[in-house]
């Protein structure tokens, strides 16, 4: 069994996290022998809104994944912090997936102690920096310059994670980087990362496998706008997204791929008409999910199963790019994936959202209906939906899948392959595309419509019914009845 | 069954005043015939609700409609069967106006006891998860 450790650098990073947290949650499997997720986020933005939801939908997971067992479909993977891949006594590393930057919280003049260099120093620094680079806060990352990350990234090798990372690493294990090219954070973090990761140093441990491990990196071209930007007091200027991309891919060749120091690279990239707020960072820069982060996730995942081909052809770097059938400018739905893709995330996402739809509109009729599931005593009582686990770790990570999903819809390029408007009678016409029709019986009321919520609740009876959970816990019961249920359900609805 | 369900009627009568009619439908063997049948439908009535229609949403109120129907349904049997009981027409046929009995009360009277007892008996039957329950998927907890 082997663990991927997957970089998120800045923003774009921590969305990407998003959206592969998502897939996870549905059940979506990593490739080949990975089943475990390691997520590190470098973000100097402690307070950075993508950042702090992120790890909140992180720890969400982790929480449901240890109550509900192993070997489900629904959060599936095992998901992990450095510290409890080491000894989780250790107190010098922190439990939340977020990779310490030291010396972040102040100004980049301050940072390189601009005042104390000698004369000579000074005027090469004038000459790489602009006194507004000098002047720069970076509490909030690097706002758009690179130039600056670049200095602040590379001493990220010294943090107690990076030690922390080196000792958990095993071989076998895989790295993946997750950066934006038209940023600060994420352009300058990118090579600088990959630098130390190859550099082979005898004063830490792992080195030698690390510097030799099979790296994946996915780059995001420009995918989308920001309002408001370059105007005056604007200090991230969209403007200059393109020529910065250019400028860091035509780095990337001689630096990265010409030295072959990457095993595989994707590239994403959208000319899109969505504008997202400004924001330089903090809390408010939380942008809304976007397709692309997801096609990202899946770039994740097809690094895993592609992982031993990578990894056997080692001198080379093998670049991948994503794309869709044309959807002629309307919304993206599943039929205009392309077939790998839609095999992939097509049931997990449907049993997912049939999830969350089914605990809104029809758990009081559940909750009322006199069978096994909510009656007997090896089914699921009223209580548990009161409990820490459902209302603290379960309801509320369905609240972020769902707010996910409305983000993905809403957002230029449009990903709605769900209906919105569903009620317990209809909860099965989610899916657009894949519509019943009602039969003369459900017409007159002799049975239940094929579109009924009723279905499920049949199925889960069935289950409890049998005995079959009798032995698990009330969460993994749960968690395993839905998912044997759903899947079910869903594949009556794709056929 | 008839000496036994005879005893479960009676005791509804004025035994002076009614003892022609009920003595013809005990020789007829009717009370044990509509005990079987209301035993019989009963658990077919029950069968069909937990085994076949089983339903998910309003289910106390199906419930309780599938033992009004039942009841309704043992009602009319009931009827048919004593208005078909010949001793039973011909006792009817020896009262006069003015004896304080109406031998048709009387037949209404021992199919409303009879629905009132095919009530008693599903509720019976539906106390344990046998002999209907057990077939149930969605209802195993209904009523109880």
């Amino acid at each position: 069994m082997a663990k991927l450790y997957v970089f998120g650098i800045g923003g774009t990073g921590s969305r990407v996290i998003r959206s592969l947290t998502m897939l996870l949650a549905s059940g979506v499997k990593l490739g080949n022998e990975f089943d475990t997720l390691v997520p590190l986020i470098i973000d100097p933005d402690a307070a950075n809104g993508d950042l702090n939801r992120t790890t909140d939908i992180l720890h969400k997971y982790q929480s449901i994944y240890k109550k509900a067992g192993e070997s489900n479909d629904f959060f599936g993977t095992k998901i992990s912090t450095l510290k409890e891949l080491l000894d989780e006594n250790i107190t010098s590393i922190s439990d939340h997936f977020i990779f310490g930057m030291a010396n972040t919280g102040q100004k980049f003049g301050d940072f390189i102690d601009y005042k104390g260099l000698d004369k000579q120093n000074k005027a090469l620094i004038d000459l790489l920096f602009s006194e507004a680079n000098l002047e720069a806060d970076m509490t909030v990352g690097f706002k758009g310059n690179p130039n600056i990350g670049s200095i602040v990234l590379n001493k990220f090798a010294r943090s107690n994670e990076y030690l922390e990372f080196s000792n958990s690493f095993n071989p076998g294990d895989g790295i993946f980087v997750i950066n934006s090219i038209f940023g600060g954070t994420g352009a300058s973090g990118f090579p600088l990362l990959l630098k130390n990761l190859r550099v082979n140093s005898t004063d830490m441990k792992n080195s030698n496998v690390i510097s030799a491990a099979t790296i994946g990196g996915l780059t995001y071209l420009p995918y989308f706008n920001i309002s408001e930007s370059g105007k005056e007091g604007k200090e991230i200027d969209a403007g200059t997204f393109l020529s910065k991309s250019k400028a860091a891919l035509s780095y990337y060749q001689h630096a990265i791929f010409d030295n072959a120091t990457l095993d595989s690279f994707y590239y994403l990239g959208d000319h899109s008409n969505n504008n997202f707020s400004y924001a330089e960072g903090k809390s408010d820069q939380k942008n809304p999910a976007h397709f692309l982060e997801m096609a990202g996730a899946l770039a994740i995942l097809d690094f895993t199963n592609d992982f031993k081909n990578v990894s056997n052809t080692k001198g080379k770097t093998v670049m991948k790019e994503f794309g869709i059938f044309d959807n002629k400018g309307s919304s993206v739905k599943f039929d205009m994936l392309g077939g790998n893709t839609k095999e992939t995330i097509r049931l997990p996402l449907s049993k997912m959202t049939l999830f969350s739809k089914f605990l809104s509109n029809s758990l009081s009729i559940l909750m009322k209906n006199k069978g096994s599931f909510s009656k007997g005593d090896k089914g699921i009582n009223e209580k548990f939906f009161q409990d820490d686990f459902y209302k603290g770790s379960f309801a509320k990570f369905l609240a972020y899948y769902d707010e996910w999903l409305q983000e993905l819809e809403h957002n230029d390029v449009s990903f709605a392959p769900f209906h919105n408007n569903q009620d317990h009678a209809t909860l099965m016409d989610f899916i657009k595309g894949k519509e019943f029709k009602k039969n003369f019986s459900s017409k007159i009321g002799l049975s239940d419509a094929a579109s009924s919520g009723n279905h499920i609740i049949t199925d889960l009876n069935t289950i409890i019914k049998s005995g079959k959970l009798d032995e698990e816990t009330e969460v993994s019961r749960f968690i395993k009845c839905f998912d044997e249920v759903l899947k079910t359900q869903i594949s009556k609805i794709l056929n | 069954m008839n000496d036994l369900l005879t005893g479960l009627y009676e005791s509804w009568f004025d035994y002076n005043l009614h003892q022609g009619l009920i003595e013809s439908v005990f020789r007829a063997n009717d009370f044990g015939f509509i005990g079987w049948i209301t035993i019989g439908m009963t658990l077919v009535c029950l069968f069909i609700f937990y085994k076949f229609w089983d339903p998910v949403e309003g289910q106390r109120r199906k419930w309780i409609t599938i033992l009004l129907i039942n009841s309704i349904l043992i009602f009319g049997i009931s009827c048919l069967v004593l208005y078909n009981n010949q001793g039973l027409i011909e006792a009817m046929g020896e009262f006069t106006d003015g004896e304080g009995v109406n031998p048709h009360y009387f037949i209404l009277k021992i199919a409303g006891i009879t629905s009132l007892y095919a009530l008693v008996l599903a509720l019976i039957f539906c106390l344990t998860p046998l002999p209907v329950k057990y077939f149930s998927n969605d209802n195993k907890h209904n009523p109880f």
